[in-house]
């Protein structure tokens, strides 16, 4: 980018965040810009996180994305923007300054939405610096204690990352158990003062003969229980409670924590963030365009770029596409009154068709909305079927065809699509594991549960990330989950397995002598 | 706010770096599923290429996921969502089927073992190197009679006083002009009794002749104000000289025999074929000078090619014999072993309507005096081995060659990765039984094992 563009980008960067702040209503943290050459991009890319830490997976993202881009030309997003205060946002230099002017208003779009969404609220600013910290830390424990050591940690807290919700309870297991302890004499003892409290016959004659009793065995029986309550957060419990980790291995895992709550809302949030900043480059753009800030030649490589990343995909919902326009219906509906009882149950189609109170709350209701929703409640809410075929969402299925398989569009009903959609969404990305029992067996073994949301687990993934859980206790790994509709509880216990190896390891030895 | 452009930004190595470490899983995990690699149908059924697709198991980001195909399966709930113009009955895509799964009679698409697989496009020659790391051809010997001469291209080792300007080795002639000037100029000091300073100078003044220099000193002519140099001669001229240049070879071949009777099943005849596959692929890679000939038989052995020896099928019964006549026949007439070191491999279910024909031609073909005989029995049968204890050799026929074998010379025993492997030393003579693909790699190795000339 030549220095004349570059002034002139910086003039407009100070009206895109005045249209942004003053039109459009937006809160945002301040944004760093930096523009790159498309190598330090394809990085930027595979690590996620610019300053992120080594690991095998990065090279093998960082390989892929090379070879897409220099083979294909192709590949390599506009931006990548990193949640943090300030805001960091990289830009690829060969953006053209059309392009480039979208982008930045397309980033200003994402930052607001950081700033502003409460899923965001709980991730570290500090993301850049932590990560960067960490990966000179990782490289002395490399030197100290073997790439193969702490690779085995790192994998393993790379499995089990996004188990950690930025929104699990800060209590710790003394506090929790005191909690459940004052919560269960309630439940047990209610049923003296006249309550009615669901608990057995024999049970109610011990409480009523010796309530001190009682209550110390209840504590005693509580202070024997680990986890006190099931719980979700994976890496937590296994940092605080294993007995093989080491305090750099325990460092390792706490960073890599911290690292999934940063990606937790980004995952959770990807429809509506994507569709947010669209709407908001849009804005952005057509006022720029409207004060004349821009030419005629860049309208059209605007328009160009602009429907690109809007395309349809044939097989999967473009986030950009439809979560835009699912931000645009929101708007024209809250702006024309198309929502409410009387909206709902008006079966005139004429008068549908011309429904407007001229009310104009549609921006006010979608700031209403950003704060506080992610994809899965924002689908529900306002994905009609109207809206389903408007942007002409449909379910495709397979047909065998003999060497091929056919993805074929079905002709199901918008509202099959809408709870097909919305049902995904309830489970996307992350089964819910919760560690029912950090004693097992009452040998320290850890008992695991999948809470069951409709869909099976994929059992070899399932099996493969029990030995990365293994490989921070080292006792065998139970997990209850469903198998072709029964309940069955897997099992890893990798010493056993030990055994085996040695004994062809003896039986090889005798080999060559 | 800000922007700031970095045109130059530079690029920290990370990325390579990691990549890196990313190829050295790849290669660990080949090595480590090597008996898996190694029995995988589609590079040794394939048509002849170099690059072949194989499967690694163990580089995929593994985290609790769900198995959404089962899904798909379970109940009319579509394989996805799409969206855009179009209609119903459209085709929106299309992947093509695996070879194992899918479709009637196949497993269904969820068990596929392909999900947790990556593949990966490597090199024949490459897993040959990272598989067969330090195997080579045992008790192998300079046979020193009939090293073969092998052409390797041309070479300028010779220097001589004669050739052309272009190949003027300019170093040897400044060493030799060096050389010669040296003793001029220790004669002229012994001459003159001159210092050697002096005596460069008077030679450099006398244009090299050195009697016109010891006249010069002694008449005091000397220039003093000459810078002395060295001539350089006709004499001194030294040039390249280009010949053919030639290898010593140690000469080998390598007699590989397949039974192709009607016995052999098609998986006997695939773990054969295997295993012949990877000895030949692995031998054509370290040995730039070896033989590889082949030999089928059913009752009647003959010579074959390549193409033939791995593709072709053929059926009928067994004299085990006729393959061992066959290959004793090919030493004497082509491969004599006072000029070459021969290998002989044998593959077999062991069936032989003959077996002590059959000892009686091993015998004579050990008398040749071989580097090595192996001979590999295909066994596929199931059974426990409790009951082949039981009924020993009564138990079907398949056992009669290797128990004949046994019965002829003295054996030590070992297994590897269940694999039995036999040896004698004395004799040159290993055995094997193959009972499933995950024999083929240990008996592999136990062939190439070439520290055993050593000890």
């Amino acid at each position: 980018m030549d220095k004349a563009n570059l002034r002139k980008l910086i003039k407009l960067e100070d009206r895109m965040k005045q249209i942004a702040k003053e039109d459009l209503h937006l809160e945002m943290y301040d944004v760093e810009f930096d523009i790159v050459p498309p190598q330090k991009m394809l990085e930027i890319m595979a690590y996620n996180i610019p300053t992120n830490i080594s690991n095998w997976k990065k090279g093998r993202d960082y390989e892929r994305q090379r070879t897409i881009y220099e083979n294909a030309a192709a590949g390599l997003p506009y931006e990548v923007v990193i949640n943090a205060n300030p805001a960091r946002a990289y830009l690829m230099d060969d953006n053209v300054f059309a392009v480039q002017c979208l982008v930045m208003a397309h980033v200003l779009g994402h930052v607001a939405f950081f700033s502003m969404n409460k899923y965001f609220k709980k991730s570290r600013q500090d993301i850049m610096l932590i990560m960067h910290e960490a990966t000179r830390r990782f490289n002395e424990y490399e030197k100290r204690f073997s790439i193969d050591e702490v690779e085995k940690i790192v994998d393993a807290g790379h499995a089990l990352q996004l188990h950690s919700s930025p929104f699990v309870s800060e209590e710790t297991e003394s506090e929790k158990r005191k909690r459940v302890f004052e919560q269960e004499k309630k439940r047990l003892h209610t049923h003296k003062s006249g309550g009615y409290a669901d608990i057995s016959a024999s049970l109610k004659k011990e409480v009523d003969e010796d309530v001190e009793l009682f209550n110390q065995k209840l504590w005693r029986k509580l202070k024997l229980k680990t986890p006190v309550e099931p719980t979700d957060d994976l890496l937590r419990y296994i940092i605080d409670n294993s007995s093989v980790l080491e305090d750099w291995q325990k460092d390792i895992l706490e960073v890599l924590r911290i690292e999934g709550q940063y990606y937790w809302p980004i995952i959770k949030t990807k429809y509506m963030n994507e569709g947010f900043a669209v709407v908001c480059h849009q804005k952005i753009m057509n006022k720029l365009f409207e004060e004349d800030l821009l030419t005629t030649e860049d309208h059209a490589h605007y328009n160009y770029s602009n429907s690109l990343v809007k395309a349809e995909l044939p097989m999967s919902i473009n986030p950009y596409m439809v979560g835009s326009a699912l931000w645009e219906d929101i708007e024209e509906r809250w702006n024309k009154g198309r929502y409410g009882d009387d909206w709902e149950n008006c079966t005139n189609a004429a008068e549908k068709e011309h429904w407007d109170t001229g009310e104009m709350n549609g921006w006010s209701k979608c700031l209403e909305v950003m704060p506080i929703y992610i994809d899965w409640f924002f689908w529900q809410d306002f994905l009609t079927a109207d809206f389903i075929d408007k942007v002409n969402l449909y379910i495709f299925n397979e047909e065998d065809k003999g060497v091929y398989v056919d993805y074929v569009r079905t002709k199901r009903a918008a509202e099959d699509v809408r709870r097909l959609i919305i049902d995904a969404f309830a489970h996307s990305e992350v089964p819910e594991i919760e560690i029912i029992d950090g004693n097992y067996n009452e040998k320290g073994e850890m008992y695991l549960k999948h809470r069951w949301a409709g869909i099976e687990l994929d059992n070899r993934y399932a099996e493969e990330t029990m030995k990365h859980i293994f490989k921070l206790w080292e006792k065998p790994i139970h997990l209850l989950t469903i198998v072709d509709k029964k309940e069955i509880l897997l099992a890893i216990d990798l010493n056993e397995k030990k055994e085996e190896e040695k004994k062809e390891e003896a039986a090889q030895s005798l080999i060559y002598y | 706010m800000s922007i700031a452009s970095h045109p130059d930004w530079d690029l920290s190595e990370r990325g390579k770096k990691d990549a890196e470490r990313h190829r050295k899983k790849i290669d660990d995990a080949i090595r480590k599923n090597v008996k898996d690699v190694i029995s995988e149908e589609s590079i040794i059924t394939k048509k002849r290429g170099k690059k072949v697709r194989i499967p690694v198991k163990g580089l995929k980001d593994y985290r609790f996921i769900y198995n959404h195909r089962k899904r798909i399966e379970g109940e009319d709930e579509g394989a996805g969502i799409g969206h855009g113009q179009g209609k119903p009955g459209d085709v929106v895509g299309k992947r093509l089927k695996q070879a194992d799964g899918d479709g009637p009679g196949g497993k269904k698409p969820g068990d596929q073992p392909g999900e947790d697989y990556i593949e990966t496009e490597v090199d024949i020659d490459y897993l040959i190197e990272i598989m067969f790391q330090d195997l080579g051809l045992p008790w192998i010997e300079e046979k020193t009679k009939a090293h073969q001469l092998v052409p390797k291209g041309w070479k300028f080792d010779t220097i001589s006083k004669k050739g052309i300007i272009p190949r003027l080795h300019k170093k040897r002639t400044m060493k030799e002009a060096i050389k010669r000037s040296a003793l001029f100029l220790k004669e002229i000091m012994e001459e003159t009794k001159c210092s050697e300073e002096d005596a460069d100078i008077a030679l450099t003044q006398a244009k090299n002749d050195i009697n016109e220099a010891i006249e010069l000193i002694k008449n005091n002519k000397l220039d003093r104000n000459i810078e002395p140099y060295i001539h350089i001669e006709d004499e001194d001229l030294r040039y390249k000289q280009i010949e053919e240049d030639v290898e010593l070879h140690s000469n080998a071949v390598v007699i590989a025999m397949m039974d192709t009777s009607g016995s052999m099943t098609t998986d006997k005849k695939y773990l054969c074929r295997s295993l012949l596959f990877w000895l030949v692929e692995f031998l054509k890679k370290m040995y730039d000078h070896v033989q590889i000939k082949f030999i089928t038989h059913t009752t009647d052995a003959k010579v074959v090619d390549e193409e033939t020896f791995f593709h072709k099928g053929e059926s009928g019964g067994t004299y085990c014999w006729s393959a061992i006549e066959k290959a004793t026949y090919l030493i004497e007439t082509e491969y004599p072993t006072e000029n070459w070191n021969v290998y002989c491999v044998y593959v077999s279910d062991g069936e032989d309507w003959d077996p002590d024909k059959t000892i009686r031609y091993i015998k004579e073909l050990l008398k040749k005096d071989i580097n090595m005989l192996s001979y590999n029995e295909i066994d596929t049968s199931q059974r426990p081995d409790s009951i082949q204890m039981a009924f020993g050799s009564t138990w079907g026929n398949s056992n009669t060659l290797m128990k004949a074998i046994k019965n002829e010379w003295k054996f030590k025993s070992s297994t590897e990765a269940g694999a039995e492997l036999y040896r004698n030393d004395k004799e040159h003579f290993l055995l094997s039984v193959i009972k499933n693909k995950d024999h083929v790699y240990p008996v592999l190795k136990y062939i190439l094992f070439k520290e055993r000339g050593n000890g």
